[in-house]
């Protein structure tokens, strides 16, 4: 039977499909379509994708369509790939990669020369990539929607970036200057109360919060490396500049008048921190004989950061600093915080691995980290009501410091024929040091309001086995559980002062996580063609905690159990189909250090349960066409108590996404793809706010030249 | 309610309905073509591990130590097991001498890592997700599937976290006043696959603090540290506007309220 002249376009629709049943309509190739014979001929090696789609239908929330298909509503299009590449200068290559897709903000410019004879290389290009974010929300479950920005955001990540390096005979060489940033919009579960809850009076904290992000971050790498038959060594330095200028908008109490303070207001905060990170680090690998490999490496990294921030109450986003505006409750905010922060890391690691056998291979290794860091900033606090507004000075300092060491040793064991076991252990043990103090006050009335030591040590343990069998050529199985320990035990001195009333983590004495976690998976190939896999996962994780002057309490207990299965069919040489599924059952119940009394208002168990279904089938039409089919199921329900109590968004929903795409190869280098993508999603728990209906259209064109 | 729901099935049945019935009718005809899925490549045969060292020996000499070197074994039956099983059938790949789209490459397609980690494509495919099905970002972003552990843990220079703020610059502090479940990873509180809730939160409400907060229950009221919290906890979350709002470590509260 000849090859599909097309086969490897099903590949490629597989992994489109894989995207489009979540990300719908992401038409961006992974790779461009290839037959078996421009395969085995391949001399050709550019191309041109070209990509667009638009909206037939969107009823409903445009910013919840945007975050789920990450897609903007208005439309896209443009290259989604193309390479050209030629010889240059001689015999050297230069490949240019891009992409520019307007309305979904994604581009890619690349150039790559490359000396293959003497092994050097430059690397420049340039990216940018859009995430789609929904700032939707307000809904009380009275009815009432509270829209305070705009809810369509954006986020954009960006890379600027060149390297150069060379890879001849044993050395190795690079140098990397890059320029990242990450700019726009997006919500924030830091959420703004309102009293139109549903449930009374009560405030309730629904309404999403705004965060501008801008955020940059400046990087030089340079590593070196020697590579001969018995042994490798590399060094490399590190050099950053980091810039945040975020800034987050709180609108609270909206809609409610404003004379008593406790009203409609923006609560604006600024973020700003510069910070200068230097690391460096090195390796070096020994190869002893054939059995033992013996690695070591060593880090430093220091960083410095200095502070600056305002927070404030404002009428509008966009507002300035007055202290005779009215703030109301819990409305304290801080004028020019400024300060700076040190960090110094060192790390140690040292690995072996020894073939102990013919069917024995045992791994170890040890990591030291010591971390110190120092922390300053002062600011101006501001409180009070409208008419006797308060500026009161504070400062405040953190030493911190600890020390940790892991050990791990790993066995992989295939003595048996089939089989392979590979036992596990790992164990650390640290501590440190927190010092913290707080001053409040003018000078010299300025007084001490927090004045804390704590001592803290961990040990950590994590020990299980994996292990896998092959009984047949068409079944085999896998197993694997661990248990993890973590204990941390917390010793703090805190000096009593007037108004102090001990905070955290002065109330914890001693926490102990413990996980529990177990998988089994199997593959079955029923027959040529059929194949299922089937996995299950449970994991229980505890949490015990010891407060002091309390009895210790189970404050967490969670169990979670995953069952997904994927069936592959290959049905005849030109249909084949996937089914798969992923069934979730999560919940988390806290506990209570005593129960005297039942307190209307607590909160004590949470579901984070849903299922998913995903099916595609792809069908050969004829020696030029495709046609694929797919749909994606989503629902949740953990609708209880706590929806009416908390926070309800999300807590119930659905969601359908059908889609059929057409392709077809119009020459041996060029094809066209049409996809239609049907989507329904529904959330009663956001009161029908993030619903939407949409039906899109998308098409693309490929060549190759 | 029922209304609804049947104008739901009816937006999919029909036009579902319609591809099936097409699909079906043109399957009548006669075609030669071979179906694929990955990893797979049309043409291609299984060639065994030795041939790719020849050329890619930088990442082979490295590979003993990793995660998916522990799916070898002795014996017949697992066969094609090696750099096959996640790259695909390998002889173009090598009678040409490594040309493109010869060969799978799963760092720029999940579709290969979701054949054995099933349960991975339904946590990505959440709304709460890394944006990996979109393509913007790749499994191997924070995992290394050729070299030591998967994602960089045990005896290595990095830790898992290390791998979160190379993105996350805000979150990493350091921070005058910190906040210590920091210290226990990222994924004590975030689920970094895909989460119903919204930020890949492992939870959407106050319990996601009561794990370690626990509360304490006396006659007037709900105490969480020295505060009665009683009529706060019906309010939202803890991190909510007012209260902690900076729960990643703070440089101006002890009780990581701003």
């Amino acid at each position: 039977m000849t090859p599909s002249l097309y086969g490897r376009t099903f590949l490629r629709v597989s992994a489109l499909a894989a995207a489009t049943l979540a990300s719908v309509g992401s038409v961006y190739a992974y790779d461009i379509p290839t037959s078996p014979e421009l395969v085995a001929n391949a001399t050709a090696e550019d191309w041109a994708s070209f990509s667009g789609g638009a909206q037939l239908k969107l009823d409903g929330s445009a910013a919840s369509y945007q975050r789920r298909h990450q897609h903007e509503e208005a439309g896209f299009g443009g290259v989604d790939s193309f390479r050209v590449s030629s010889t240059v200068f001689g015999d050297r290559i230069l490949r240019i990669d891009g992409k520019a897709i307007v309305g979904d903000n994604e581009y890619l410019v690349r150039a790559l020369l490359k000396d293959e004879n003497n092994g050097w290389y430059v690397d420049a290009g340039y990216k940018e990539s859009r995430v789609f974010y929904a700032g939707t929300g307000g809904y009380s479950p009275g009815g009432l929607w509270i829209q305070p920005h705009d809810d369509q955001l954006a986020l954009d990540r960006g890379e600027l970036w060149m390297e150069a390096g060379f890879d001849k005979d044993a050395w190795t060489f690079k140098i990397r200057g890059s320029h990242k940033y990450r700019k726009g919009q997006k919500d924030s579960t830091m959420w703004g109360d309102s009293v139109y809850s549903g449930l009374g009076t009560t405030a309730r904290k629904t309404v999403p919060a705004l965060l501008d992000i801008d955020e940059t971050r400046d990087t030089i790498e340079i590593d070196l490396g020697y590579v001969s038959e018995k042994f490798e060594a590399g060094a490399g330095l590190r050099a950053e500049s980091i810039e945040v200028e975020n800034k987050s908008t709180i609108l609270r109490n909206p809609g409610q008048a404003n004379p008593s303070g406790s009203g409609q207001r923006y609560q604006n905060t600024y973020t700003g921190s510069e910070s200068d990170l230097f690391s460096a680090h090195g390796y070096v690998v020994s190869y002893v004989g054939d059995r033992l490999t013996l690695s070591g490496a060593a880090s430093q990294t220091t960083m410095d950061t200095v502070l600056s921030g305002d927070r404030f109450f404002a009428a509008t986003a966009d507002g300035v600093y007055d202290p005779r505006f009215p703030r109301g409750n819990t409305a304290h905010g801080y004028n020019d915080l400024h300060g700076d922060t040190q960090w110094d890391q060192w790390v140690i690691v040292g690995n072996a691995s020894f073939v102990a056998g013919k069917d024995w291979t045992i791994v170890g290794g040890l990591r030291y980290e010591n971390q110190s860091q120092d922390s300053f900033s002062e600011y101006i606090e501001t409180a009070g009501p409208a008419s006797a507004p308060l500026e009161e000075p504070f400062e405040q300092e953190g030493e911190r410091e600890f020390d940790e060491v892991l050990a791990t040793i790993e066995a992989n064991y295939t003595g048996i024929d089939n089989w392979v076991f590979t036992p596990f252990v790992e164990y650390a043990v640290g501590s440190g040091s927190l010092v913290e103090e707080q001053m409040e006050g003018h000078a010299p009335a300025a007084v001490l309001v927090l004045d804390r030591d704590t001592e803290f040590d961990r040990d950590y343990l994590k020990y299980g086995i994996n292990g896998r069998w092959y009984p047949t050529t068409w079944f085999n199985g896998a197993l694997g559980a661990y248990r993890k320990e973590r204990n941390n035990g917390y010793d703090t001195l805190e000096r009593v002062l007037p108004g102090d009333t001990s905070r955290y983590p002065a109330f914890i004495d001693d926490q102990d996580f413990l996980t529990d976690d177990i998988y089994l998976k199997g593959t079955v190939r029923a027959m040529k063609g059929l194949s299922l896999t089937a996995r299950w996962d449970r994991m229980r994780t505890t949490i015990d905690t010891t407060e002091l002057a309390h009895q210790g309490t189970v404050s967490s207990d969670q169990d979670i159990d995953i069952i997904s299965a994927t069936v592959t069919w290959v049905a005849t040489s030109r249909v084949s189909a996937q089914v798969g599924a992923n069934l979730v059952y999560d919940q988390m119940i806290t506990g209570s250090v005593s129960a005297n009394t039942a307190v209307a208002s607590s909160v004590a168990k949470f579901s984070s349960d849903y299922t998913t279904y995903n099916a595609i089938v792809m069908v050969a039409l004829d020696e030029t066409s495709d046609l694929q089919v797919d749909y994606y199921y989503y629902s949740t329900d953990n609708v209880d108590a706590n929806y009416r109590l908390t926070l309800p968004y999300g807590m119930d929903a659905r969601e359908d996404v059908l889609g059929v795409t057409y392709t077809k190869r119009l020459n041996a280098d060029v094809n066209i793809a049409l996809r239609l993508v049907m989507s329904d999603y529904s959330e009663p728990s956001s009161g029908g706010y993030m619903d939407y209906d949409s039906q899109m259209l998308y098409g693309r064109l490929q060549m190759r030249f | 309610m029922m209304n609804m729901r049947k104008r739901r099935w009816a937006r999919f049945v029909i036009p579902g309905a319609v591809a099936a019935w097409a699909a079906a009718v043109i399957s009548c005809t006669s075609v030669n073509r071979v179906m694929v899925v990955p990893p797979s490549i049309p043409g291609a045969t299984y060639v065994g591990s030795d041939d790719c060292s020849a050329c890619h020996e930088a990442v082979t000499k490295k590979f003993a130590g990793s995660t998916h070197s522990k799916l070898h074994v002795n014996g017949g039956n697992a066969q094609e097991i090696g750099c096959e099983s996640c790259h695909g059938p390998a002889s173009v790949h090598v009678q040409n001498g490594g040309g493109l789209f010869t060969i799978v490459n799963p760092g720029r397609n999940p579709d290969t890592c979701f054949q054995c980690h099933v349960d991975k494509r339904g946590e990505f495919s959440l709304a709460n997700a890394h944006p990996v099905m979109s393509g913007d970002m790749s499994c191997s972003d924070c995992h290394s599937p050729h070299e030591g552990k998967a994602s960089d843990g045990g005896a290595q220079l990095t830790t898992v976290s290390d791998g979160c703020v190379k993105c996350h610059a805000a979150q990493s502090g350091p921070f005058v006043f910190e906040h210590e479940a920091a210290r226990e990873g990222c994924t004590v509180c975030h689920s970094p696959h895909g989460s119903v809730n919204q930020k890949m939160l492992k939870t959407r409400n106050a319990t996601l603090c009561l794990q370690c907060h626990s509360q304490v229950q006396t006659s007037t009221g709900i105490y969480i540290g020295s505060r009665d919290h009683a009529s706060f906890l019906g309010q939202g979350t803890c991190w909510s506007g007012g209260c902690h709002e900076a729960v990643h470590g703070s440089h101006a509260s002890q009780s990581l309220r701003f």
